[in-house]
């Protein structure tokens, strides 16, 4: 084929600022997840080439380019210490970016940097995929596109006319997308070994509880996961999403069992009522999956541990969606040696206020339930109070908390609960997870954020196996029963900060009211965002194929072949060349339709032959027409070519023609 | 009025016999205040025919034989001496007439041709300092003989411009001529014509036809002509604006002749030949004959 | 269009050759269109690759949804670089004459008769550098191709290759056309400045007539012409000689004959031809000429001039 000549091509100035404006805006959310000084170094690069654009005199030479080329490499290598994974090939990719605008001479530079400008707009999806961010890159992308249009078009285009070719070029892209994105076929990736991406940005539940553990999520408006029941939902009270369950304490920090050797699954026996639904699950790079008290149909990848905790083969680096079914009302079994043993262990002797304690309970009964109720007791009647702020304890957590300091988050009053539970001679265990969850009425799902991140008990009884019990229930119920309500408390607290007058605090209220609103809505769009698009990978797509009757790669390639042939012909039909209109004016449409019923006859009108000509034309050789003829054509050379025109003389000519039979 | 020039034309064709169409271009051409140029052949009428148009209208009227030796003061006149008065006077030369026939115009020199078509242009000559002008109506009709004869001096194309129309009278068909073997002579007839046209009637027409309406859609048409003329290919260089305004005035007297209100592009195309063959020259073959010539701007620009 | 018979429809050549050359004006369609990705096209391609292993690698939904908006950009903008060429009319426009040795120009006219403009249009002409233009909605743009004249004779214009990489240059859209569109090359006149040639019964001293003629102009000096014409001021203040011309000058005929030109070969004799030609219209003369085969008579004019040139430049082709 023939190549378009490698002309040496300078955009103009105006092109050339939209080059770098557009790539400036492509690599701006980077300033969110990479290092500051390799934004930086992008930024000063991209100031460097505009000011040089100023003043050619400016541009680096050779040797000062390789410096700089050495430099940015540096840069990453100090940074990251490696030049492969997320960040560090993110950080490459923007540096190699800014160094070649340095560097931008000709039209296939500028081709170059317009392509890896859109690679590292697809880096930032490897840090968020927010639906703000998927449009700010739309948005840049159409940027993008208009700076190739600008590139071939010339200087004759005007910016609007470029933009609105730009947009419009992606809204006829949109389409296809859809097509390609629902029918590609998907592979199961990894393809090659990830590199350990930090998990860092990711918060969530631990593997360990220590003061605080829990109690630095409280303030997380991140969504852990969301549920959408099929049928009634649970009660608040019945709410407890299961996460990993803690046997071992050395008297501070609780830890997880090791993974092998673990005894077999006892299967509760399940009765009453079941829940349906289905949970997506944001990615937080830990195996768990979190169900409702307690699963028992779940899909057949996951693995449920002896504690009922639901495992993934791996850890979850997306978004994942999995159904499951669970049981409120439940009975495990028999407690083996081993885990009773594990139930009852203790790092030290306790103290002897704690031995006095328990003491006084067991005098009272010898019913381990009676035991439980009266520490619940406990907790109720003595100052204990909830807080999210609790005093740093440093020794002996446990006695503190329980007769110094009595603040504190669930965990203390989980941790200590079981502890007290174990000096009694009661199995007990620590089991983290979620609590509670908003209603959105919008999406109609259950939202639970990091916030309702909880720590509660589990004490072994002999009639009902493994029971729950949440003694931040008996301190706070209303935790359990509202959940925490951080917009309301933020509220307050901006109530009780401005004295200033009611009026603007109920002005205040009705905002919240408002912002309220407005969250509920951006949650639900943001949960069918993660929903629609962002869970579907090959299992969904496999499904979704299915249900189309797609069997094997043959219907597939005929399912996207026939959407694709539909896409062109929709942007075929949209840019099909618009000729100007033949006729707007009347009386030649009219004399057009009377051409067109006398071509029928064989009569055809040269171009060059008048309309009086033509008349006579037809006259002689359709005698019997010849007054119609003459009257139309009279009528229409009065209309066209006559000084004024009668109003009647259009509606009359129409008339004839209509009339007209040949 | 109407009438006179319906006895006009009948006159003209008893005296130019089996020439109807160049009679009508030759009247349309005057009426448009246009000068003719009659390219033909010796002795197929051409000066009867401008001997014919002056007569019946009245016109004072002047014949000037072109030849190598003419000077452009055998023209317009010049001063002479006066021996009585003992003082120059300007003695006026054939051009102060309202019709001249300007023959054979070819076989003059350059010189003396364009002290004629200054006159044309003008309406006025300037001689020795003092500018004259010419009689109102004024109309030149030269003849001249096809460029190809020996001894001639062709018109220069800035020139030809200057002539509305150029028209060519051609041999008579078998009929008229054995018709004007056995009818009167005709320097006899043209002494018998009479004046069907009175001057002042005339002018009255010519006014008449600068008011005959010009829609829009006629313009567009005539300018899709001069654009082809420009842009085809077909023609060496296009119409100039002059042309496109000559044509205009054309169609209109024609419109006039023809009893009309309104220019239709019919009117336009009965004069596009002798209005624009002698102004546009085709690029691939040597065609002289107008109506060749303008074939392809007839046959090619929608007419609507 | 008439339908194109399948052979020659599938004929490869027709993709870089066009079809056969006719006479009015080639109006782009899909049979004359032909496209291909370019290479910053296939660049493009390596790039969406790149991105989908990426997509695939993390299982990013949204870089998949990048990547395949950018695919769709693409697609669709094949469309566009179709629709930019599609229903572009293209004809030749005035035919120029000129010497062998000077450049040859072709017009052509590219008519838009669509109410949206085309931009970044290309025109080549084999390897010579490809004009760029915009043709305004329901606009014509004319574009001049110039070709050496080398020979003299006809001059056809060869395969035109019109093409647009619009709109974001990874598709390449070309029609190669093919014009009936020829121009006439003049021999190439000698450069020095020759005597003319006279012929035996023209003698210098037959010219005493003119003396008594009007004064007309000046003109250059030519070897040959009579001392007593020369303008002796102008050339006692430095100046090159000229000469006074009469107007009676004009009766005095030239007449140029083949066999003034004995012992040339006939390129040459053409060459000198077309010099003396050129050079007596300028001088105002009256001039003839009779090659073999051919006799112009006397005349004057630039169409007097132009009907000798071509005979020269079609002489014994």
């Amino acid at each position: 084929m023939k190549k378009p000549a490698a002309t040496s091509f300078v955009p103009d100035r105006t092109q050339e600022n939209l080059l770098l404006f557009s790539v400036f805006f492509v690599a701006a959310p980077h300033l969110l997840n990479l290092g500051w000084a390799i934004v930086l170094y992008f930024s000063l690069m991209a100031a460097w080439r505009f000011a040089s654009g100023y003043r050619p005199a400016l541009l680096p030479g050779r040797l000062l380019l390789f410096l700089l080329t050495l430099s940015g490499a540096a840069l990453v290598y100090v940074d990251y210490h490696r030049f492969y994974g997320r960040e560090a090939g993110s950080s490459l990719f923007l540096v190699g970016l800014g160094l070649k605008l340095m560097e931008m001479r000709n039209r296939r530079d500028v081709y170059l940097v317009v392509y890896l400008a859109f690679f590292v707009a697809l880096t930032q999806y490897l840090f968020s995929q927010s639906i703000a961010l998927a449009v700010y890159t739309l948005a840049a992308v159409a940027l993008l596109i208009s700076v190739l249009i600008g590139l071939n078009a010339g200087p004759v285009l005007s910016l609007k006319t470029q933009f609105r070719m730009a947009a419009s070029l992606v809204a006829q892209a949109m389409p296809i997308m859809v097509v390609l994105f629902i029918f590609f076929p998907r592979i199961a990736g990894p393809l090659w070994k990830l590199p350990d991406d930090p998990s860092s940005a990711k918060t969530g539940l631990s593997d360990i509880i220590e003061p605080g553990s829990v109690s630095r999520l409280a303030l997380s408006r991140e969504p852990a996961f969301r549920a959408d029941f099929e049928g009634p939902l649970p009660l608040p009270a019945e709410r407890y999403w299961r996460g990993p369950v803690f046997w071992h304490t050395d008297g501070r920090r609780w830890t997880l069992p090791p993974e092998q050797g673990r005894n077999t699954v006892q299967a509760p026996a399940f009765s009453g009522p079941a829940y349906r639904y289905t949970i997506t699950l944001e990615p937080h790079q830990k195996r768990w999956v979190f169900a409702l008290d307690l699963p028992k149909v779940f899909p057949e990848n996951l693995a449920q541990t002896p504690e009922y905790l639901l495992l993934t083969p791996q850890n979850v680096g997306e978004r994942r969606q999995y159904t499951i079914s669970s049981y409120p009302n439940y009975r495990t079994g028999e407690l083996s040696p081993a885990e009773r043993e594990q139930g009852l262990q203790l790092p030290d002797r306790p103290s002897a206020r704690m031995l006095r304690l328990v003491e006084r309970w067991r005098q009272s009964s010898s019913d381990p339930k009676d035991i439980v109720n009266k520490a619940l007791l406990h907790f109720r009647e003595e100052p204990f109070v909830y807080t999210l702020n609790p005093p740093v304890i440093r020794d002996k957590p446990v006695d503190t908390f329980l007769f110094e300091t009595r603040k504190g988050f669930c965990e203390h009053y989980a941790t200590a609960f079981v502890y007290l539970m174990r000096v009694a001679g009661i199995p007990a265990r620590v089991v983290t997870g979620y609590q509670g969850g908003q209603w959105n009425p919008v999406g109609k799902f259950l939202e639970v954020r990091q916030a309702d991140a909880h720590a509660w008990a589990e004490v072994w009884l002999s009639e009902q196996g493994w029971t729950r019990v949440d003694p931040t229930a008996a301190v706070a119920p209303h935790r359990i029963e509202q959940g925490i309500d951080l917009d309301r408390q933020m509220a307050d607290h901006e109530v009780s900060f401005s004295p200033v007058g009611r009026a603007l605090a109920d002005a205040a209220f009705d905002l919240h009211d408002w912002y309220d609103q407005a969250r509920l809505i951006w949650a639900s769009v943001d949960h069918a965002w993660n929903q629609r698009v962002l869970s579907y990978n090959p299992e969904n797509q496999k499904r979704f194929w299915e249900a189309l009757g797609i069997v094997d790669w043959r219907g597939l390639i005929t399912w996207l072949t026939a959407l694709l042939i539909l896409c062109g012909v929709l942007v075929g039909l949209w840019l099909r060349p618009r000729r100007k209109p033949k006729a707007a004016d009347p009386a030649m449409a009219a004399y057009n339709r009377f051409l067109k019923k006398m071509a029928k006859n064989g009569l055809v009108k040269q171009t060059g032959e008048g309309p009086r000509d033509f008349a006579l034309r037809a006259a002689s050789e359709r005698p019997e027409a010849k007054e119609a003829i003459g009257a139309i054509t009279t009528l229409f050379l009065r209309i066209r070519y006559g000084r004024q025109a009668d109003p009647r003389d259009i509606d009359q000519l129409r008339r004839r023609v209509r009339a007209l039979r040949v | 009025m109407r009438n006179a020039l319906n006895r006009l034309f009948h006159t003209a064709n008893t005296v130019i016999l089996g020439k109807p169409r160049q009679i009508r271009l030759a009247i349309c051409c005057l009426l448009a205040r246009g000068h003719l140029l009659i390219e033909d052949v010796p002795g197929v009428g051409k000066t009867t025919l401008a001997h014919t148009l002056a007569n019946l209208l009245g016109l004072k009227y002047q014949r000037i034989q072109f030849t190598s030796d003419l000077l452009p003061a055998d023209i317009v006149g010049s001063s002479i001496f006066d021996g009585n008065n003992h003082a120059f006077h300007f003695q006026p030369g054939p051009i102060f007439h309202q019709m001249i026939l300007a023959d054979e115009i070819n076989r003059s020199t350059p010189k003396a041709q364009s002290a004629l078509l200054e006159a044309m242009e003008e309406h006025q000559v300037t001689v020795e300092g003092e500018t004259r002008s010419l009689p109102e109506p004024f109309f030149v009709i030269a003849t001249q003989n096809p460029v190809c004869q020996i001894g001639t001096f062709p018109l220069p194309e800035s020139q030809l411009d200057r002539f509305l129309m150029r028209i060519s009278l051609g041999y008579p068909d078998s009929r008229s001529e054995r018709a004007l073997l056995k009818g009167e002579d005709r320097s006899v007839l043209l002494e018998k014509l009479p004046v069907c046209l009175q001057t002042d009637e005339l002018v009255a027409i010519q006014d008449q036809v600068r008011s005959i309406h010009v829609s829009d859609a006629l313009l567009d048409y005539l300018q899709a002509l001069i654009r082809f003329g420009r842009e085809s290919g077909h023609y060496e260089c296009g119409l100039s604006p002059r042309a496109g305004l000559a044509l205009l005035n054309a169609a209109r007297a024609w419109t006039f002749i023809e009893g009309r209100e309104a220019v239709l592009p019919e009117d336009v195309q009965a004069v596009l030949a002798p209005v624009c063959g002698h102004r546009l020259r085709p690029v691939s073959s040597g065609a002289t004959n107008a109506d060749v010539i303008v074939a392809p701007m007839l046959e090619q620009v929608a007419a609507v | 269009m008439t339908a194109l018979p399948l052979r020659e429809r599938l004929d490869l050549r027709r993709f870089l050759r066009g079809e056969k050359a006719i006479d009015g004006p080639v109006m782009l369609s899909h049979r004359r269109i032909f496209i291909l990705p370019s290479r910053s096209g296939l660049a493009l391609a390596l790039l969406l690759l790149i991105q989908w292993l990426t997509a695939i690698n993390y299982g990013n939904n949204l870089a998949f949804i990048l990547t395949f908006l950018l695919a769709a950009a693409a697609m669709s903008s094949l469309f566009y670089s179709y629709r930019n060429l599609s229903g572009l009319s293209v004809g030749a426009g005035k035919m120029s004459p000129v010497f062998a040795g000077d450049l040859a120009s072709f017009e052509l006219r590219l008519t838009n008769s669509a109410a949206l403009p085309r931009y970044g249009i290309e025109l080549r002409l084999k390897d010579a550098e490809a004009l760029r233009m915009d043709i305004p909605p329901e606009g014509t743009v004319s574009a001049i191709l110039r070709v050496p004249a080398e020979k003299r004779g006809w001059l056809e214009l060869d395969t035109v290759t019109i093409s647009t990489a619009f709109p974001l240059g990874i598709f390449y859209a070309w029609s190669p056309i093919n014009l009936k569109y020829k121009v006439l090359v003049y021999p190439r006149p000698t450069q020095e400045r020759l005597p003319f040639p006279r012929s035996e019964d023209d003698h210098v001293g037959a010219r005493p007539r003119n003396a008594s003629d009007d004064f007309h102009g000046f003109r250059a000096y030519q070897p040959g012409d009579p001392f007593k014409h020369i303008h002796w001021k102008s050339l006692a203040k430095g100046r090159d000689p000229v000469i006074k011309q009469y107007a009676g000058d004009e009766t005095e005929v030239l007449h140029l004959n083949w066999t003034d030109t004995k012992g040339l070969d006939t390129e040459a004799r053409l060459s000198r031809f077309c010099r003396w030609v050129l050079d007596a219209e300028q001088a105002g003369m009256r001039y003839a000429l009779s090659l073999p085969g051919t006799t112009i008579a006397e005349g004057h004019g630039a169409s007097h001039c132009r009907k000798c040139l071509e005979s020269l430049a079609l002489f014994d082709l």
